[in-house]
């Protein structure tokens, strides 16, 4: 998994792509997002669009993120979720758990 | 292998034979020309031992027997022949028990001439041909320097060894002058025979040029030409070497002896597979070397991944290991002989020059210090260039006394940098076959662990009155994460569970445990089932097993078909109506294990009889073929309306089929687990 971060304002995008899978970039996420907070950002945007595959400890991975991130007093916004993103997270019953976005103007008008 | 000459008579004595193999021993002792005497009895065989002289000691062990005190009475402390032992059984604890009692051979039933021929004569150390001889150190080898003037060994391997340009060589030499096929060696009634094979510029003996030459020990090999490079040629396994070359005046022999003597044990060992005693080889090293060099305390250090020297054995000269973990050393003096590969051996610490620099080590008390590499050399033939001897230092010996110490011959520091490389090999090949033990030991707990999750599922089959439900677990690795569970309960009611834990294999599969523990000690009938379930999901997620969750699914069947269930974030099971419609039961809550405060409602369906439900875990939907499609759930409900009217072990191994048929051709990359449940069918 390949991750890379902007700047937008005072919110932090990782336009993440490629796999989400057990050992394959879920410690890249983990990490970067760390580095985030550690540095005191709170505004975080995991911009998914481009994952082409994600399995269940993705999820888990997810939202041990959103779990970090909030107790890090930040907040954590996913965007543009795939199909199956999307869909395993209804499956799992955790898309109420994140605040989710199609549309990057209305992710950022949110953090405001 | 050749047979005992008949003047090569012995007056032997075989203590506790027994009655079946009496015979064989017989009828070939005797027929070789021995003189035989059967002993009954330990006691028995001491009593012969006082009235008449025999060469050679047969003690039978019997099974359980200890080697050692058989040994201690047959011979007391001052043996008056060589004992051979046989032993019941082959374990490496006797072997070592046997070297250790100072057995002179060991060896196991079934007897037969041969080995009872080959016992005689390594016992009284006729020429060497048995077993063990072949498997002790090498017997001979070459000494050259390579092209950077490294030092290299080259073992000169039994029954030939070629000599050439060509990789495709024992010992492969990229100089001028030498042919792709030089020249060989062959052992020739024990001599080691150098042959030039027809080479364009000849080989060299000794600066003279020979067509056949018998090598003996100091022999300058050249090939191609007298400015090639020269292989010494040594003969002798190591320890021989030893022996040959220590002072007679010195009273070493008896160590030497002993090493030479564990040298065949070891070789023994490794034909074995196993060396298991690294301790005790280590321990025996430093003995030895202590007595060598005369000195008290005798240690091996050893490299850390960090760099630094650590203790791995520490002796005193009571052949006695030293109490502690840490001791006061020479801590420089270790260090130097192990960055330069160099000995470094003080007779006075106090004499001489640099003497300012040994002042700590001095305040210690210590007077002499002898330290040198543990180093084990390979040779490799890397296929370009010519061999290359890969030598590592692993760590030192080091030994050191408070004593002035005695003036060291060269031959003495010699010995004890042979010791130091055997236990190199020794270190080096535990280390190897530890590796290896590991990862088996690992394999049998994973195989233990598979037979624990078998047993902890119920029987895939179960039936009862108004309901049968059958399952099937294809884990994807030799365990998995995915569980399933059923549940008689008091009031009648039948409970049927279905977990998928994130992730597979042994992490997976513990979590699986966990939950059908915490779900073992819940009481399903004290409290609603979303209550339960919500219960279930606190006390996991309280465990803090991190970012691994359970996709659950957990039903409640009545008698009356009204079915209660609970989906946490589960793939949705289907109700398979008995006309082929099929309804998602859904209503639960989120996976279990990621949020202790989450909360489940519960779901409600009637069945009909004969209607089915049927639960899967994601490995069914998402199997994969050869062009990577996914099995799908479109895949899945038409293959169930076809089979709405089949028994619900039918709709089971039809799923089976259709996923092993679809994805035959790709390796399975989840578990995939499906449980069908039919209604009064």
């Amino acid at each position: 998994m390949k991750i890379n971060m902007r700047t937008v304002g005072d919110v932090k995008i990782l336009d993440c792509s490629g796999k989400i899978t057990l050992g394959e970039g879920t410690m890249a996420v983990r990490n970067t997002v760390r580095e985030i907070l550690q540095s005191g950002g709170t505004k975080i945007a995991l911009n998914l669009g481009d994952i082409d595959y994600i399995d269940s400890s993705g999820i888990g991975e997810l939202v041990s993120t959103y779990t970090s991130v909030v107790n890090g007093k930040g907040q954590l916004k996913l965007l543009n979720l795939t199909k199956k993103i999307r869909q395993l997270l209804a499956i799992t019953k955790l898309l109420t758990v994140f605040d989710v976005f199609e549309d990057e103007e209305a992710m950022l008008a949110s953090f405001r | 292998m050749g047979r005992l000459k008949m003047f090569d008579t012995y007056c032997i004595l075989y203590a506790g034979a027994k009655t079946s193999e009496e015979d064989l021993i017989w009828a070939h002792l005797s027929n070789t020309g021995h003189k035989l005497i059967f002993a009954a009895s330990l006691a028995e065989a001491k009593e012969i031992l006082k009235s008449r002289r025999i060469d050679l000691i047969y003690l039978q062990l019997a099974e359980g027997g200890r080697a050692a005190s058989g040994l201690e009475e047959i011979s007391g402390p001052y043996p008056s022949a060589p004992v051979v032992l046989v032993c019941p059984k082959a374990t490496d604890g006797l072997i070592l028990e046997a070297w250790r009692a100072g057995a002179a051979d060991i060896i196991f039933p079934p007897l037969t001439p041969q080995s009872l021929d080959a016992s005689i004569r390594r016992a009284l150390k006729k020429r060497p041909s048995g077993e063990l001889d072949r498997l002790a150190p090498t017997a001979a080898r070459f000494h050259y320097l390579d092209e950077s003037g490294k030092e290299c060994r080259a073992n000169i391997v039994f029954p030939r060894f070629t000599l050439g340009r060509s990789s495709a060589n024992d010992l492969h030499l990229n100089h001028s002058g030498v042919s792709r096929f030089h020249a060989e060696i062959v052992i020739q009634d024990g001599e080691h025979v150098l042959r030039d094979m027809g080479s364009k510029y000849g080989t060299f003996v000794n600066g003279i040029q020979i067509a056949e030459a018998h090598l003996t020990d100091g022999d300058r090999v050249q090939l191609g030409s007298l400015q090639g490079t020269s292989l010494v040629f040594h003969k002798g396994d190591l320890l021989q070497t030893l022996v040959g070359r220590s002072d007679p005046n010195e009273r070493i022999g008896l160590s030497i002896r002993g090493f030479k003597e564990f040298g065949k044990l070891f070789a023994a060992f490794r034909a074995l597979s196993s060396i298991p005693l690294l301790d005790d080889l280590l321990a025996l090293v430093v003995d030895t070397a202590i007595e060598l060099t005369g000195t008290e305390r005798g240690f091996i250090m050893l490299k850390e991944k960090n760099g630094e020297l650590s203790f791995r054995c520490a002796r005193n000269n009571y052949k006695r290991p030293l109490d502690g973990s840490c001791f006061q050393t020479s801590r420089r003096i270790p260090y130097e002989v192990f960055e330069s590969n160099q000995p470094i051996v003080i007779k006075d610490l106090g004499f001489g020059d640099g003497t300012e620099k040994h002042d700590r080590t001095m305040a210690l008390g210590l007077r002499s210090i002898s330290c040198v590499p543990l180093r084990y050399l390979t040779v490799h033939d890397t296929g370009s260039a010519s061999p290359v001897a890969q030598a590592e230092t692993i760590g030192v010996l080091y030994l050191d006394s408070r004593n002035v110490g005695v003036r060291m011959p060269k031959s003495r520091i010699n010995a004890l940098e042979t010791l130091a490389s055997e236990a190199a090999m020794a270190i080096y090949n535990a280390r190897l076959y530890k590796d290896s033990q590991d990862k088996r030991r690992m394999e049998e707990q994973l195989t233990i662990a598979r037979e624990i999750q078998q047993a902890l599922l119920p029987h895939p089959y179960r039936e009862l009155e108004y309901f049968r439900a059958c399952s099937q677990s294809l884990p994807c690795y030799e365990i998995g994460g995915d569980y399933f569970d059923y549940f008689n309960l008091e009031n009648g009611s039948f409970g049927f569970a279905l977990g998928d834990v994130a992730g597979k294999g042994l992490p997976a599969a513990l979590l699986a445990s966990l939950i059908q523990g915490i779900f073992s000690a819940q009481k399903l009938t004290d409290a609603p089932l979303a209550k339960i379930i919500g219960e279930v999901n606190r006390k996991l997620a309280q465990r803090g097993t991190g970012n691994r969750f359970v996709t659950f699914f957990f039903g409640l069947m009545d008698p009356d078909g009204k079915c209660t269930y609970v989906n946490a974030g589960h793939n949705p099971p289907l109700l398979l109506r008995r006309e082929g419609s099929m309804q998602e039961l859904t209503a639960g809550g989120m996976v279990l294990g990621l949020f202790s405060e989450a909360s489940y409602e519960a779901g409600f369906v009637t069945l009909q009889p004969e209607d089915h439900l049927v639960l899967f875990t994601d490995g069914l939907v998402e199997a994969l073929n050869a062009k990577g499609e996914e099995f799908g759930t479109d895949r899945l409900t038409l293959l169930l309306k076809t089979h709405a009217q089949s028994s619900a072990r039918e709709i089971l191994s039809c799923l089976q089929e259709s996923v092993l048929s679809f994805s035959a051709d790709t390796p399975q990359h989840d578990d995939i687990t499906m449980m069908v449940l039919g209604y009064r069918e």
